[in-house]
């Protein structure tokens, strides 16, 4: 078995990915999307099995999956899951009309139907962009003239992405949210992570804590995957009212700091799960 | 351990890079600490490490 590991960045996940398909003897190699050229008759692929997402440039990876798929490479996650939850329109979307409990969400494309959506969901409010992770752009909007400040702000960056308006209900959390990781449709492993600010990723200084997974995350995390069509996924929960809500559900999840407080090797759990396809 | 030194392409500060390093990887310089991509290992070369973009993430 020939497994594409898709990554321009080797960070310590893709470190530890690398080394663990090393001790089972199956041959990776590293695709870096900066290096290849797609055509019909790109030869990047030729004897690949399998590639795993890992990329860190989440609109380069869509592409290149997209093309995996429709060259007929089996590519984990797939193009669609991927497309699904990178775009937080979709998967929040999906999620909630399959019963999945979300913060309240509203998508508005001009300022003035961002401003009745706001009002709808009542502030505090939360506006995040439609594509984007480690809590960037994410910003708390106690009113209705920080909302116009922040979207002519958005507007000012350029580009259309930053005028369309995902604003969603400001959940009050216990200063910490849920991480869980999933493999092959199974929840392998959980932390907290906690933090003063109302951010809590650890990509904004969330600290990370274990989490023994309960019956209730178990069962919510797999019904979410079974949603979004996801294999390997790093789904984010929040605690609110005695429930868990849906935050997000990330492709290409990192894992260090899960793998500093967890019992187990999410690395190798990942190899294992790729090697019995 | 055959860790390899070499100066960094900002400073001109000593940097080791570890043995079990792979291109890819992105280096600090303990001294400025600027970050450095490894472009290869064998021979090591370093170059300015790409700056994070919009849709980088996970």
């Amino acid at each position: 078995m020939t497994v594409g590991i898709l990554c321009s960045k080797i960070r310590l996940e893709e470190k530890l990915l690398f080394r663990e398909f090393a001790k089972k003897n199956i041959e990776t190699i590293q695709i870096d999307p900066r290096k290849i050229i797609l055509s019909s008759k790109t030869r990047d692929f030729e004897g690949v099995d399998l590639v795993l997402n890992r990329e860190i440039g989440q609109t380069r990876a869509e592409l290149i999956l997209d093309y995996l798929g429709a060259m007929g490479v089996r590519t984990i996650n797939s193009s669609a899951a991927t497309t699904l939850c990178n775009n937080k329109i979709l998967s929040t979307q999906l999620l909630e009309k399959k019963g999945i409990p979300v913060p309240v969400t509203k998508i508005a494309f001009s300022q003035s139907m961002a401003l009745a959506a706001a009002h709808e969901i009542g502030y505090p409010i939360v506006i995040k962009p439609v594509w984007g992770s480690w809590g960037r752009l994410v910003s708390k909007i106690s009113s209705e003239s920080d909302l116009e400040a922040i979207m002519d702000h958005k507007e000012g960056l350029g580009g259309p992405q930053h005028s369309i308006f995902y604003l969603q209900q400001y959940i009050k959390k216990p200063d910490r949210d849920i991480r869980v990781f999933v493999i092959g449709g199974e929840p392998r492993a959980a932390m907290y992570r906690s933090s003063s600010h109302w951010l809590t990723n650890t990509a904004k200084g969330g600290i990370p804590q274990k989490l023994e997974l309960n019956k209730e995350i178990i069962a919510l995390c797999k019904h979410i995957v079974k949603v979004l069509g996801v294999e390997i996924a790093g789904v984010d929960l929040v605690e609110h009212d005695n429930k868990y809500l849906v935050f997000e559900v990330n492709t290409t999840p990192e894992f260090h700091g899960l793998n500093d407080v967890s019992d187990v090797n999410i690395a190798q759990l990942m190899v294992d799960y790729v090697v019995s396809l | 351990m055959n860790d390899k030194k070499i100066k960094c392409l900002e400073c001109h500060g000593e940097i080791t890079v570890a043995d079990d390093t792979q291109a890819g990887e992105v280096i600090t310089c303990p001294e400025c600490s600027t970050d450095l991509e490894v472009l290869s290992v064998n021979p090591i070369k370093l170059a300015p490490a790409p700056v994070a973009q919009e849709d980088w993430g996970q």
